[in-house]
């Protein structure tokens, strides 16, 4: 339905992008904005009298856009590997610990193979907690899961655009020379890619993966490189000279995930390299195992780093590596504008409670507590009771974070495929209950998992798309064939408690304990006294 | 001549079955892609060849074999008109402009003083663009021709077709069924105008022989001999004076070359001319780089080649390098893979060949005067009658510890230049440059010429089939053939992948455009100079001195010396300012050091060292 969200809207217009109003954000019935206007002004024509959503001061930020997840991974806790003396080198080098695979993939894969439907709830709830509308990372899927509440950055379609085709390919592989031409091919014809790229300590072997795709041409302005901590700024300004050399506007986008990188090696990218170069700077939370929750914890981290580095980047810089400077880089591939509340936009808004006058700072400082709202397409997707009736929400159910308790809308994933108004609801505490289940007894629910394949005699492939259980496949770092495996037979996979939704006090006593990143993360504790 | 009997035709036929079915090393993958069955085909004319005369015949075996779009595997007709080279009085070459072929005079051969005022009369000088030929259009005229040439993909036809348009070695091609053609063109007015063309012709004697070479490099071969023919005529024509310093064997020492043209920008040479080139080329706004000119690999001697090009680096700047193999036609295998270390640091892997599994193919490397040369293809030939491999194992014909004896000598990034011209051995350096990782390959057309074989000539295939069942007869009034015998596969991302009829496509695509045509690649060169400028330099420059290893470095952070290897020392090198500097004693005698400098945990340069007088 058509709206109006009335409050202190924060647009990120590109000529103007600190300006702020009070004032209204319309959004279509089809989900895109129609314009964001100050107070006085009159509605737009077909305005006039829409449900208007009012939020009063608080701040109406375009959604938050996280360029860098592994969702799969989601619903485990930070990860170490004990008595590792030094900084890993590079990524190559943890997936071979001895307590990777018990910690990591093992309960990854039961969880992704057991519940695929709660899990994907769980983890996506974790982003909107933290205002995302949009992540990339999603693990590879036979269908699309019954409760998309996400923008899925990896497989997102317009039909208007593009053919109604995906136009963005994206690997955490490390690739070949010759995928890397494909994949330039694809650049060349203005789709996008998002790479894991570079990813460990400066000047590590895998700077080659950098000049590999120099070698293979794909140094251009759709690449979105995650990584890039073990290059130096004279790798920036390498790709900034290819692009330009093969006339594109500028060089492409990089996606910082500086607690990641200081988790696992004690350094992180050169932003201002980057920047100096015009290379576009974004943030992404990587996964579960040395994360962040969701990019309101990502922005605290990057805060803290810059601030310890003395870069010259304030608040107003980080927020829109969050926002508008994603949302041009996807942007540019969809033939969308996203990531900034003008017209024409996708319809992806966050409200968050107005603590902090500045809109910066109050970003960048604030907690899943105050995150009031969500909407994807124009369309509610987490938020208060409140809020997210006024904006059309119905049959809800409730989320606690903290002390909060916010709504979603679900649906039992048994009900997917029936018409709409025959479709029960699923309550979260029933996804939670699912996945609790599984983590108490891993083997059991495997072998359940299987169990209706196996009494019907087929595979699952042998049923309809529709039809199908849905299997997620988890990536993994390094080359072509890797993925999270199942634990050998009679392994037991042993759980730690379901992390909250929040950046909470276990979460940061656990952040305290990593052995990499010589106490500056301990700072996060100063966001949530 | 006398002329063929049928029966004579028909054992030629057979001759060219048992070939083309028993050792064709593509004949897979021409079945596949062409949807036609060439054995089928000369079956078929066997049972026809009562009904045909002779000149239909040859025409028809010709067709079968140049339908294999293959330029390593030729049909050689009668002998009368081996020696003879038809040709056109100008070269053609081809631009792209918004998309469109463009076709340019870019040279004019003139015998004599009624050429001269011939063409000067109608307005024809190097740089008229071309409209028409005999009244079609120009571009239509080489599409049209293209379907008679060889060449896998239609790019790489066309090129082929630009070339045999103009020059027609008549061992190869067939005699123009026109005495002349009518040129039409713009002129420099951009008015409308035209030229008539006689066919000419040249004697191939005339030219530089076509470096068959000997012993075991005989068959490691890997070359359009048409392409190479067309090579050297082009030259006689158009560089006459080259040609004849050639010729007459009256060139220049390489130090001479050097110090006559190099400051001058002037290509400088040594005893290979023939082959290889080099000049200094400047970039406005970005500097000097070294240009190295590769024009055939069609030599015997790979050792003094490789010497050659490392006096030739020598000379350049070394902060990058172009290596331009535009209309290479390939030669020797071992002188184009054992090039590829000379730029750098990591061991290079040769390309890979594998034989066409059958009957054939199993007793020929039987045969006791095979047992050698064919070893390494024997047993996986035999075990493919039962495990159904439709080739043998793939081995390198140039052996690995060769492809690394010298190490690298050019410490800079390197820009390889393809065409659909670069043929074979000239396929195979591109294919080594991009699957080894040395260098960024730029093609001006969709990739290089994709002739990815070995070949051997009709003589090799008798040799080898000496004694067995299936020794051919000799062929009569010349007849002769050429054939891709070994299937060339790359190695590293691409292993496995084949070359024929795809080759390799450049990352970066660069059309020519007419300035390039005109003006020495002006255009191409500054894309070149623009992309070397963006890839990353260091360098390291050791230096004996008595018994300490001085190494001078830039832009690295460490350097490792090996000796006799076995590691000795890692060494710090000051950074600050990039440049750097270590030192290495020597404690005892050494037979070979290796000393690999490394910016962070990367290798990026190498040398390998033999103490001084040894």
């Amino acid at each position: 339905m058509a709206l109006a969200i009335r409050g202190n809207i924060v647009p990120l217009k590109k000529s103007s992008p600190r300006q702020t109003f009070k004032g209204r954000v319309y959004i279509t019935d089809d989900g895109r904005v129609a314009v964001a206007k100050k107070l006085a002004a009159a509605p737009p024509a077909g305005f006039a009298g829409v449900a208007e959503i009012d939020v009063g001061d608080n701040f109406v930020y375009p959604g938050l856009i996280d360029l860098h997840s592994h969702l799969g991974y989601n619903a485990l806790p930070l990860w170490t590997e004990p008595n590792e003396p030094k900084p890993f080198l590079h990524h190559d080098i943890w997936p071979g610990r001895s307590t990777y695979k018990p910690k990591v993939t093992w309960p990854a894969w039961v969880l992704a193979k057991a519940a695929p439907e709660a899990l994907l709830v769980y983890v996506q709830v974790q982003a909107l907690a933290g205002g995302t509308t949009a992540i990339q990372g999603w693990p590879s899927a036979n269908r699309n899961p019954a409760n998309p509440l996400v923008r899925n950055i990896d497989d997102q379609k317009f039909a208007d655009e593009h053919d109604g085709k995906d136009n963005i390919r994206t690997s955490t592989l490390t690739l070949g020379l010759d995928e890397l031409r494909d994949k330039a091919d694809d650049l060349e014809a203005d789709r996008g890619f998002i790479y894991h790229c570079s990813e460990g300590r400066v000047d590590s072997l895998v700077v080659r993966e950098f000049d590999h795709l120099a070698a293979a041409n794909c140094l251009r302005q759709k690449l979105i490189a995650i990584h890039c901590c073990a290059v130096g700024t004279d790798a920036f300004e390498r790709w900034k000279n290819r692009a330009e050399l093969m006339g594109d506007g500028g060089p492409g986008s990089v996606v910082w995930s500086p607690f990641s990188n200081l988790w696992l090696y004690g350094q992180t990218t050169d932003v201002p390299g980057a920047r100096a170069h015009g290379v576009r700077v974004c943030l992404g939370t990587d996964w579960g195992p040395s994360g962040t929750k969701n990019l309101l914890g990502e922005l605290k981290v990057a805060r803290i780093w810059v601030d310890q580095q003395g870069w010259d980047l304030d608040d107003f810089d980080l927020v829109e590596m969050v926002t508008a400077s994603p949302g041009d880089a996807l942007g540019e591939c969809w033939g969308k504008r996203v990531g900034r509340l003008v017209a024409g936009a996708l319809g992806d808004v966050c409200v968050i409670e107005n603590v902090h006058d500045d809109p910066w700072e109050n970003l960048v400082k604030a907690r899943e507590e105050q995150v009031l709202l969500v909407l994807v397409d124009g369309q509610p997707r987490y938020g208060t009771r409140d809020l997210v009736t006024a904006a059309g929400g119905r049959r809800t159910t409730s989320v606690a974070v903290g002390r909060e308790r916010r709504r979603i809308i679900l649906i039992d994933p048994e009900d997917e495929n029936k018409p709409i108004g025959e479709q029960r609801s699923w309550t979260y505490a029933e996804v939670l209950d699912r996945l609790k289940a599984v983590m108490k007894d891993p083997v059991g629910a495997v072998a359940a998992a299987d169990a209706p394949n196996a009494a019907a005699g087929r595979i699952p492939s042998a049923m309809g798309p529709d039809d199908d259980p849905l299997i997620l496949e988890l990536d993994m770092p390094g080359g072509l064939g890797q993925a999270a495996g199942p634990p050998p037979d009679g392994v037991a996979v042993v759980f730690d408690r379901l992390p909250s939704l929040r950046h909470d006090r276990n979460w940061r006593a656990a952040v305290k304990k990593g052995p990499f990143h010589d106490g500056i993360l301990d700072q996060l504790d100063e966001y949530y006294q | 001549m006398a002329r063929l009997s049928v029966d004579e035709r028909r054992a030629v036929v057979q001759t060219f079955i048992t070939i083309i079915d028993g050792l064709y090393a593509h004949l897979p993958g021409k079945r596949a892609r062409y949807g036609h069955d060439p054995v089928q085909r000369l079956r078929s004319l066997q049972q026809r060849l009562d009904a045909i005369d002779e000149d239909e015949f040859h025409r028809s075996l010709a067709e079968i074999v140049t339908d294999l779009r293959d330029a390593h595997t030729r049909y050689i007709g009668p002998s009368s008109l081996h020696n003879q080279v038809a040709f056109l009085p100008v070269l053609i070459e081809r631009y792209t402009q918004a998309g469109i072929d463009r076709y340019v005079v870019s040279k004019i051969f003139t015998e004599n003083q009624s050429d001269e005022n011939y063409f000067a009369g109608r307005g024809f000088v190097k740089g008229v663009e071309i409209t028409h030929w005999n009244g079609v259009p120009i571009d239509r005229a080489v599409e049209r021709y293209a379907r008679l040439e060889t060449g896998g993909r239609p790019d790489a036809r066309k090129a082929r077709a630009l070339e045999t348009l103009t020059f027609r070695p008549l061992r190869y091609a067939l005699l123009p069924d026109e005495e002349w053609v009518v040129v039409s063109f713009l002129t420099s007015g951009q008015s409308g105008s035209e030229v008539r063309l006689n066919w000419r012709f040249a004697e191939e004697d005339d030219t530089p022989k076509v470096a068959v070479a000997e012993g075991a490099a005989q068959l490691a071969y890997a070359g359009d001999p048409l392409a190479e023919t067309v090579r050297r005529i082009k030259k006689m024509l158009f560089a006459t004076e080259k040609w004849y310093e050639a010729d007459k064997g009256e060139l220049p020492e390489i130090e001479t070359s050097i110090a006559a043209n190099r400051d001058e920008g002037k290509w400088f040479t040594g005893k290979f001319q023939d082959a290889v080139a080099a000049r200094v080329v400047a970039v406005p706004g970005l500097g000097e780089f070294g240009l190295l000119r590769i024009w055939s690999f069609d030599l015997r001697d790979d050792d003094a080649f490789v010497d050659e090009v490392i006096e030739l680096l020598g000379a350049l700047p070394r902060t990058g390098l172009i290596i331009d193999l535009r209309g290479n036609p390939g030669g020797l295998i071992w002188a184009a893979e054992r090039l590829l270390q000379l730029f750098t640091p990591n061991l290079v892997e040769p390309s890979r060949f594998s034989m066409l599994a059958t009957d054939l193919s199993r007793s020929m490397a039987e045969a006791r005067q095979n047992r050698g040369r064919l070893a390494a293809w024997r047993r996986s030939l035999n075990s493919a009658v039962v495990s159904g491999e439709l080739y043998s194992r793939a081995v390198p014909l140039t052996p690995p510890e060769r492809c690394n004896d010298v190490g690298q000598k050019y410490p800079g990034p390197v820009v390889g230049v393809v065409d659909a011209n670069t043929y074979s051995a000239g396929d195979l350096f591109a294919a080594g440059l991009v699957d080894n990782r040395i260098g960024t390959l730029v093609s001006v057309d969709k990739a290089t010429g994709a002739g990815g074989a070995n070949v051997w000539y009709s003589h090799n295939v008798t040799q080898a089939l000496e004694g067995t069942e299936s020794a051919p007869v000799s062929l009569p009034n010349g007849i002769d053939y050429t054939i891709a015998f070994r299937r060339a596969v790359r190695i590293g991302d691409f292993a496995g992948a084949g070359i024929e009829d795809v080759g390799i496509p450049g990352s970066l695509q660069w059309p020519l455009t007419r300035r390039d045509l005109i003006d020495d690649n002006a255009d191409l060169l500054t894309f070149c100079g623009k992309l070397l400028a963006t890839e990353p330099y260091t360098d390291l420059v050791p230096e004996q001195v008595g018994s300490t290893l001085k190494i001078e470095t830039m832009h690295l952070d460490r350097v490792d010396v090996y000796v006799d290897g076995h590691p000795r020392a890692s060494l710090e090198t000051s950074s600050g300012t990039g440049k750097g500097v270590a030192e290495y004693l020597f404690e005892s005698p050494w037979y070979q050091a290796e000393v690999v400098g490394y910016k962070g945990d990367v290798r990026r340069q190498r040398r390998l060292l033999r103490p001084i007088g040894v």
